[in-house]
């Protein structure tokens, strides 16, 4: 395919001895005669290099070199000017530019310059493709892993359910009591593969490739719904407290629903009989913030440095009963630091914990 | 009732493939079994069953998905149901369902693996009376 060359430059003269030396040469050429033009000719035809005359009328070379930066900065740009200065080309290279010819030069000189940018140009592309790949394998990698841990604890299910439903003879009751207590086992290990699996994903950083605006409020109604039955299972009282006209945050939603969900859960779960849960959602400046309070154990001083750490579980008479894979708030945290937001804790033992949720607005990201 | 049917199990697990053919078993299928892509698709050609029982990740991530395609592009081929069994799910980092991507993905019916005997015999019937 035939490079795409833009000339940017005021002297019409110029403009075209570029022209002439660089199609004499096979490169598709196009010129613009200032910044504005350039600009918009680069949206057009997306060239592969730029050449940029620093001096020019209305905008200057250097703010259009930043400017080329921002629309593409794999567009390989190079500097020509007839005012050559060490600081100007200081200047340019800080701005990306790749190059710099000071006028006047010849079309060999120009020619050189030229193969050099797009022979720069093309490791460019190639080094992007790659970290794509890259990003991509290991991506399919987390879910082989992911699959092969699964799939051996999936066929002892389904060894389960079969025995269970009697198609390998008569099960007697005692045994399936216990059938069935070594499938919920099962479950609970399923159950930790797919919170690494998750933590592994917020990791690989695909998280912010589904990002869109999101309206807090129905999330944390989505998350609040699916708790519900636990929630009457330990006769806890979910309540809600939200504010009127939340501001949308910047976020992937399933994720926002997951770290919420993982906190309810675990303010229904170290609750007491009859306690509540107060969710409540208020505005901040450029923040808003979600605050999930409970009636429950609470968590002593000593281990609250921990509970955000990978695999740490409270271990006291009152926990004993409780299984989980010590990876929810972690993942939480994860979740909310991926969108730019942070997570804070208060507790005091006996009486009840509050986490708060702190994320951005949508509007003021960037 | 459809009981003499011949169903195909495409499974690279022999566990799971041992406990579902012992429940088809039970109910006077008859019952063939293939572990890959290539040994699938000679299968299904050789011994044309009434049914095809589909995991989606065998050797490769997407095999079951590129066998569905070549059997709903292949006039002949096309009429055989297929069921999907999988353990995949948004949790795995695929999202499909026949419902919202039937464009690419044709099976006829989706499970989740471990599935309930019964459930599964009932879906079995429900494509094979189609």
């Amino acid at each position: 395919m035939k490079a795409t060359i833009l000339v940017i430059d005021d002297e019409q003269a110029m403009r075209d001895s570029c022209r002439q030396a660089l199609t004499k040469d096979g490169y598709l050429t196009e010129t613009a005669e200032d910044g504005d033009s350039g600009l918009q000719k680069i949206k057009q035809i997306k060239p592969d290099l730029v050449l940029v005359d620093l001096k020019m009328p209305g905008m200057s070379g250097m703010e259009l070199l930043e400017k080329i930066h921002d629309i593409d900065p794999n567009i390989v740009s190079v500097v020509i000017t007839g005012y050559a200065t060490i600081e100007s080309a200081v200047d340019a290279m800080k701005r990306d530019a790749y190059d710099f010819l000071p006028k006047p030069f010849t079309p060999d000189q120009l020619r050189i310059v030229t193969r050099r940018g797009l022979e720069r140009r093309a490791l460019a592309l190639e080094a992007a493709k790659l970290q794509q790949e890259k990003q991509k394998m290991r991506e399919n990698f987390i879910t082989l892993v992911t699959h092969q841990l699964r799939s051996p604890l999936v066929s002892i299910q389904q060894y389960f359910e079969v025995i269970l439903e009697g198609f390998a003879g008569e099960v007697g009751s005692k045994q399936k009591e216990m059938i069935e207590d070594a499938s919920k086992r099962i479950n609970e290990l399923l159950k930790l593969i797919n919170d690494w699996l998750n933590m592994s994903r917020i990791e690989a950083g695909t998280l912010v490739e589904k990002f869109e605006s999101v309206d807090l409020a129905p999330v944390l109604s989505e998350a609040m719904e699916l708790l519900e039955p636990l929630a009457k299972d330990r006769k806890v009282l979910l309540q809600r407290n939200f504010c009127q006209g939340l501001p949308t945050v910047l976020g992937c939603k399933e994720s926002l629903k997951q770290a919420l969900a993982n906190v309810i859960s675990n303010a229904i779960i170290y609750n007491r009989e009859g306690g509540t849960v107060t969710i409540s959602t208020k505005k901040q400046d450029h923040h808003l913030v979600v605050e999930i309070s409970d009636t429950g154990i609470g968590i002593s001083q000593e281990n609250l440095p921990f509970i955000f750490d990978e695999f740490f579980r409270v271990k006291s008479d009152k926990t004993r009963g409780i299984t989980g894979s010590g990876l929810g708030l972690a993942i939480t945290k994860r979740i909310i630091e991926a969108h730019n937001g942070s997570i804070k804790v208060e507790s005091s033992l006996g009486v009840g914990s509050t986490f708060s949720i702190n994320l951005p607005k949508a509007n003021v990201e960037r | 009732m459809n009981k003499k049917a011949k169903i195909l199990i495409v499974d690279d697990d022999l566990g799971y493939v041992r406990s579902i053919r012992e429940v088809l078993e039970s109910c006077q299928y008859s019952v063939e079994a293939a572990h890959n892509r290539e040994s699938a698709m000679e299968k299904i050609k050789e011994t044309k069953p009434d049914l095809i029982l589909l995991d989606i990740m065998m050797d490769r991530l997407d095999d079951g998905l590129t066998i569905c395609y070549k059997l709903k592009h292949d006039p002949q081929l096309r009429k055989i149901p297929i069921l999907t069994i999988s353990a995949v799910t948004e949790k795995t980092g695929f999202k499909f369902s026949p419902a919202t991507d039937g464009e690419y993905f044709e099976a006829d019916d989706y499970i989740k693996k471990p599935v309930k005997p019964s459930d599964l015999l009932k879906r079995i019937e429900k494509l094979l009376n189609w």
